[in-house]
């Protein structure tokens, strides 16, 4: 109601030509009055069919064995373990790499196609030389159906981290402090997203951003970012209370387009890695001014 | 927060005693809110629903008691009442098998709050244990299920705060076997407990270390650093020439001269797990050192006086205190 007013207001200034300065200091997408969420998934349904009980507890039964030798192998994984020779500084603890088919299956890729929301295009597959290939078409037509303002993001992202029987787990990565990636760009910056999805609603959607800068040329970069410059955003809004990222609570990681640009994208990943760094000493990038209640953001 | 466990444990009545663990928990709610860190939060809500659901087990026990016998100090015992009220002491205390919550909640708050849970907070529910403690198949299942799991999960640790949570889950269990035979015990087995971890939590909050790896490097500024780690770290180990064997080798010939073999023989095995989890981490800080580059090395001179007197004491005590035994 509130947005339909609104936009008859912007149509009528337009039309008598209003001075168009004071049009910014009008709000025209959604406010946000409650905290509250619904869904995990934001309203967005999974359509796919889903096979009959009967057929669930046949093929669950089937991986019965394959998930006790995999709680065997982590009770002892978690006797042998040495954590003197595995969190060696200088060293890069690879979590991703595209080598195999099996590898792609870590990812999933979402484009906003998938719920009619735009018109960008995205796939990942291995390229000819084994790496793996996020490339696609983005577009920031926007569909006319009114239900979106703007279109146009391509993203890939990794499924959640399981332990034996399928219970979910995090990724730890506290004895860590950089996130190093290996990648082969098209000069487009790419934003990177680690998700630490929390237990309460309000921690939902969590998630902490870096925009990676892509050279484009020929070579290979490796790019080293310490997990003190990501910042924090809940669905994309930029939160004003920032904080460092927890470590030991990391869901999942992505990487998504969203850079305003029509066009075609491409980035090659050989492999994405975590190290420790013991010069790096910086707890948190940003600064952690207090403001007053009233300023929202700058 | 002081208050509320004085009233917990002066009290007269189980009433008063629930009053005071209610108002420790209130109090230190708005001490786990710290705006620096976003998990904090998450970590006070876990903290907050256990412990009410807690308090609200000891409420419902203290009135089924009230309804059963009459309500004063002196309880004639109804053991299935008990029982409830019992593990609902040990849940708020954080020990085996209520203990799942535990080393979550540590790992989201700062060192300082960790120190809180570890030691403040365990006074009254113990003080109130000790008001129901017998000899019972109940609770040396809870002293022996505390020692395995702390050993068994004690050992693939990485995080500094989650290995002082397990090792305190071993030391309730010992607390718990002094606790059924000498109270004095108890309380020097808490206060060099206390000491010990305050040391430790002091050296580590001012070097912001939180993982083992960041042991290995923060210390090499000031060699004393390392020194005081290493003892009041071996010394939660309960190995001889530090100040935490004493309480446990008490404990030890207090329940054999009460008859009790097979108990402390089961304690004392599975506590070597957890030693040989201090063992491997203290060696690796004696002689690992992550070479820095020399422009990064901050010479600063550790100017603490409280923690100079507080390791003395941790250092020279059971020396000292043996020789005052023998002079008295």
């Amino acid at each position: 109601m509130y947005s339909l007013v609104l936009n008859a207001l912007v149509r009528h200034i337009n039309k008598n030509k209003i001075n168009t300065k004071c049009i910014k200091y009008l709000k025209t997408s959604a406010s946000l009055d409650a905290f509250w969420e619904r869904d995990p998934k934001g309203g967005y349904i999974d359509t796919r069919e889903k096979p009959s009980k009967t057929q669930i507890v046949r093929e669950g039964l089937k991986e019965l064995k394959t998930e006790i030798a995999l709680w065997s192998q982590e009770v002892k994984e978690h006797f042998e373990f040495d954590p003197n020779m595995i969190f060696r500084p200088g060293e890069t603890d690879i979590v991703w790499q595209f080598g195999s088919q099996d590898s792609l299956n870590e990812w999933v890729v979402t484009s906003d196609k998938d719920h009619n929301e735009g018109y960008s295009s995205c796939s990942l597959a291995l390229n000819k030389h084994g790496k793996g290939l996020f490339a696609g078409e983005l577009s920031t037509r926007v569909p006319k159906d009114g239900r979106i303002k703007r279109a146009g993001y391509c993203n890939i992202k990794t499924i959640r981290a399981r332990k034996s029987f399928k219970r979910e787990t995090f990724l730890n990565w506290g004895p860590y402090n950089m996130l190093v990636m290996k990648v082969r760009g098209d000069g487009r910056s790419y934003m990177l997203n680690i998700t630490t999805k929390g237990f309460f609603d309000l921690t939902w959607n969590d998630t902490y951003h870096f925009v990676l800068y892509t050279r484009g040329g020929p070579y290979w970069q490796i790019s080293r970012i310490p997990f003190s410059k990501f910042f924090f955003a809940s669905k994309g809004r930029v939160q004003d209370r920032q904080s460092p990222i927890p470590l030991n609570k990391i869901t999942n990681f992505g990487i998504s387009v969203g850079d305003k640009i029509n066009g075609s994208f491409s980035l090659e990943i050989d492999y994405i890695g975590v190290e420790f760094d013991p010069n790096h000493k910086e707890e948190f990038a940003y600064e952690m001014y207090r403001m007053p209640k009233y300023i929202v953001a700058t | 927060m002081f208050s509320s466990t004085l009233i917990s444990i002066s009290s007269y009545s189980w009433l008063g005693m629930w009053l005071g663990l209610e108002i420790n928990l209130l109090s230190i709610m708005p001490l786990m809110q710290n705006t620096k860190s976003i998990l904090s939060s998450e970590s006070a809500i876990k903290y907050f629903i256990v412990q009410a659901i807690a308090s609200t087990i000891i409420m419902a026990s203290m009135i089924s008691l009230m309804t059963k016998t009459q309500m004063t100090s002196n309880i004639n015992i109804q053991s299935t009442i008990l029982l409830m009220m019992n593990s609902a002491l040990l849940t708020k205390m954080g020990t085996a098998p209520f203990h799942f919550w535990f080393p979550e909640v540590m790992e989201g708050l700062d060192w300082m709050n960790c120190l809180l849970i570890l030691t403040w907070q365990k006074i009254a529910p113990m003080v109130l244990l000790m008001y129901n403690m017998n000899f019972n198949l109940f609770m040396v299942t809870m002293i022996v299920s505390s020692m395995v799991i702390s050993g068994i999960m004690g050992v693939n640790q990485v995080s500094l705060r989650k290995i002082l949570a397990y090792s305190s889950i071993n030391h309730m269990g010992w607390m718990l076997s002094t606790m059924m035979v000498m109270e004095t015990i108890w309380i020097y087995y808490f206060l060099i407990y206390t000491i010990v971890t305050i040391n430790l939590v002091m050296i580590m909050n001012k070097n912001k270390i939180f993982f083992l790896n960041q042991l290995y490097q923060s210390m090499n500024e000031n060699p004393m650093t390392k020194v005081w780690f290493i003892t009041n770290f071996l010394s939660l180990s309960g190995i001889p020439p530090f100040l935490g064997f004493l309480p446990k080798w008490l404990t030890i010939q207090v329940l054999v001269m009460n008859g009790m073999i097979i108990l402390p023989i089961v304690m004392i095995v599975f506590t070597l797990i957890t030693i040989f989890m201090y063992m491997r981490i203290t060696l690796s800080t004696i002689l690992m050192n992550i070479n820095e580059q020399n422009w990064l090395k901050s010479h600063s001179k550790f100017n603490s006086m409280a923690l100079s007197i507080i390791n003395f004491i941790a250092i020279s005590s059971l020396i000292m205190i043996t020789i005052l035994f023998n002079m008295a």
